[in-house]
């Protein structure tokens, strides 16, 4: 167990280092220059701003400087934002997205796994047609298309719900229900048949032969049996989410980081770009790397070989 | 109630009778075929989507305006005014044309994308699961470390290095789409190549480049075309969100994705500019999903009565 979680711990920080030098020599590949918009700007001024930005340095000693300050947390200036550190935007910006993204998850599980087991149980009727459906809907609509779908019947025509921003409760329901939307199907989708497996295999019918309750078959058999390999489908949602709130964010007008990052993106805010680049990445490796763990832990045959499969 | 030796009538054995193929001997293809016809959600998929790529090919021709044609004056206009089915964007651009134009672009960047990721993938994948041994590990360690790299992070980042325009939208999806697809055609050569026809092919004197093609490929063709079909949706999904973020193909081109993300700007006053490309959006996503269902049952000889 220390050797597999100490193996995933080296691929983590591998991944890291190389998502973070990524990012940054490819934005020095980028055409362009940060300053390039300031056109009105004396070049005098002009170069006092490279100095200022050490944009003056040769690459690999810029390289050096950059990781230097990544390790100790320093992710300098926005060039978009005045006098707006990398640092504090994130700070400012993540835990919006993290309790957004963090609803959406539960919301998702809770949702998506209730959907898959009801669908299984009413096997071909209607809360199986319905459970069908709404996979179907949910993986054939893009993020953005559901939100604005939602803000136009929700906030716009029939007025119950605020259609942007995120202040109070109200706010958080629709950009809510529109991240978790995906993850519900998928969810709902993986449960229902690995449900279905389940309820075909002998020892249910050893449970009922027994005398067990309903109840205790569904959740001590069924349920207990089937989650297990749904469990594996929610670390690459991990990312999905996250992505998906760049999105979500952008549409409801939540200043959470995703929105940061896009704005950052159309406006050329280099430092903001690979800040927040360099910091999803490692949220993201090092979740996975958490995930990859957690699997290891409740499913010992992951740990010896997770390829083959 | 009695049972009487009259009732029963010796027959005797035929050994020809019950050796006679009686099922018509048919392809793994035709096989797959014929099930999927019987499928009807996915057989009205395919029906939807040849419309719509019919539509995607001659959709432009219909008008006589072209995709970037502007008319300040038809500017905002609801469907059907003017002669304009879908309406006029902000530009006064026909929908029309635009979304037909935009078909080609977003169904070409789904094939595309999916093709490019599955010669890639069986490549890689095939050399890596014929040879095995120490090749398979090292090829397969690479795999592991890019595939912990966030898809989203690379595909940005090549898109802003690249400039966003067509062709880098398709190789930033192919790019970290293979992964993917290499796994799976490994593991799959994996299992195959242990069984007895490679052994037999080999004993015959084939190469290694005819196993592969021909032996190894063929056999696990199965999980690979299901696997496709999901790559194109996923592909046109990743283009609509580029285009949702601003690194989607440049103006005045249009894609679905970006159709609907300009649409979706204009929601509350212009609600049709954001109906008609998302409806399209989510009929192809919807029948290349179910189409990839059929195929996967289609495709699974175990599922064969």
């Amino acid at each position: 167990m220390i050797k597999y979680i100490a193996k995933k711990l080296f691929y983590a920080i591998v991944t890291i280092w190389i998502v973070v030098s990524a990012t940054f020599f490819m934005m020095q590949a980028i055409p362009g220059d940060p300053l390039m918009n300031e056109k009105r700007v004396v070049p005098e001024i002009k170069e006092n701003l490279r100095k200022y930005y050490g944009l003056d340095k040769p690459l690999h000693e810029q390289y050096f400087i950059y990781l230097k300050n990544l390790a100790t947390g320093k992710m300098g200036m926005s060039f978009q934002y005045k006098n707006r550190t990398v640092n504090e935007i994130i700070a400012n910006g993540f835990p919006i997205s993290a309790s957004l993204g963090m609803r959406a998850m539960i919301v998702g599980i809770i949702a998506g796994l209730l959907l898959g087991v009801v669908a299984a149980l009413n096997h071909n009727r209607g809360w199986d047609r319905f459970s069908i459906f709404v996979a179907i809907i949910g993986v054939s609509i893009p993020g953005f298309v559901i939100a604005a779908l939602l803000q136009w019947v929700f906030g716009v025509k029939l007025r119950w719900l605020p259609v942007a921003q995120w202040k109070s409760f109200a706010h958080t329901i629709m950009p809510t229900f529109a991240l978790s939307l995906g993850l519900i199907a998928n969810l709902a989708r993986f449960m229902r048949s690995s449900m279905l497996d389940v309820i075909g295999q002998d020892y249910i019918k050893t449970a009922k032969a027994k005398g067990l309750s309903p109840f205790e078959i569904v959740w001590r058999h069924q349920i207990r049996n089937a989650i297990l390999p749904v469990i594996t489908i929610l670390g690459p949602w991990i990312a999905i989410i996250i992505t998906g709130t760049f999105v979500i964010e952008t549409v409801f007008a939540i200043p959470g980081l995703g929105k940061f990052y896009v704005q950052s993106i159309n406006m050329q805010d280099y430092t903001l770009i690979t800040g927040i680049t360099a910091f999803f990445g490692s949220i993201l490796v090092i979740m996975n790397m958490l995930v990859d763990i957690a699997y290891g832990i409740i499913d010992p045959r992951i740990r010896i070989s997770k390829r083959s499969s | 109630m009695e049972i009487s030796r009259e009732d029963f009538v010796y027959i005797g054995k035929n050994i020809q009778e019950s050796q006679a193929i009686v099922r018509p001997s048919m392809t793994y293809l035709q096989d797959a075929w014929r099930r999927l016809k019987s499928n009807r959600a996915a057989f009205v998929a395919l029906i939807i989507l040849s419309i719509l790529v019919a539509m995607a090919i001659v959709g432009p021709m219909m008008y006589s305006y072209s995709y970037s044609d502007q008319d300040l004056s038809m500017v905002d206009k609801a469907p059907g005014v003017g002669g304009h089915i879908f309406g006029t964007d902000s530009l006064g651009r026909d929908l029309f044309v635009r979304i037909w134009v935009g078909a080609r672009i977003s169904l070409f960047i789904g094939i595309a994308g999916a093709v490019i990721e599955f010669l890639i993938g069986v490549i890689y994948g095939g050399i890596a699961g014929y040879i095995g041994g120490y090749a398979d590990e090292i090829m397969m360690r690479i795999v592991d470390i890019l595939y912990t790299i966030p898809n989203l992070v690379v595909v940005i980042l090549l898109i802003m290095v690249m400039g966003p325009g067509l062709h880098t939208i398709i190789i930033a999806i192919a790019l970290t789409n293979w992964l993917g697809m290499a796994r799976l055609v490994r593991g799959q050569t994996l299992q195959l190549r242990e069984q007895e026809f490679v052994l037999a092919a080999r004993t015959l004197g084939a190469d290694g480049k005819r196993i592969i093609f021909k032996h190894l490929i063929p056999n696990a063709i199965g999980p690979i075309i299901v696997r496709l079909t999901f790559a194109i949706p996923g592909a046109i999904f990743t283009e609509a969100f580029l285009s949702f973020i601003g690194l989607g193909v440049p103006a005045p081109l249009a894609s679905w994705g970006s159709l609907a993300s300009a649409g979706q700007r204009t929601l509350t006053t212009y609600p049709w500019q954001i109906f008609f490309p998302a409806l399209f959006i989510s009929l192809a996503m919807l029948s290349f999903n179910i189409i990839g269902d059929g195929l996967r049952d289609a495709l699974d000889p175990r599922l064969r009565k």
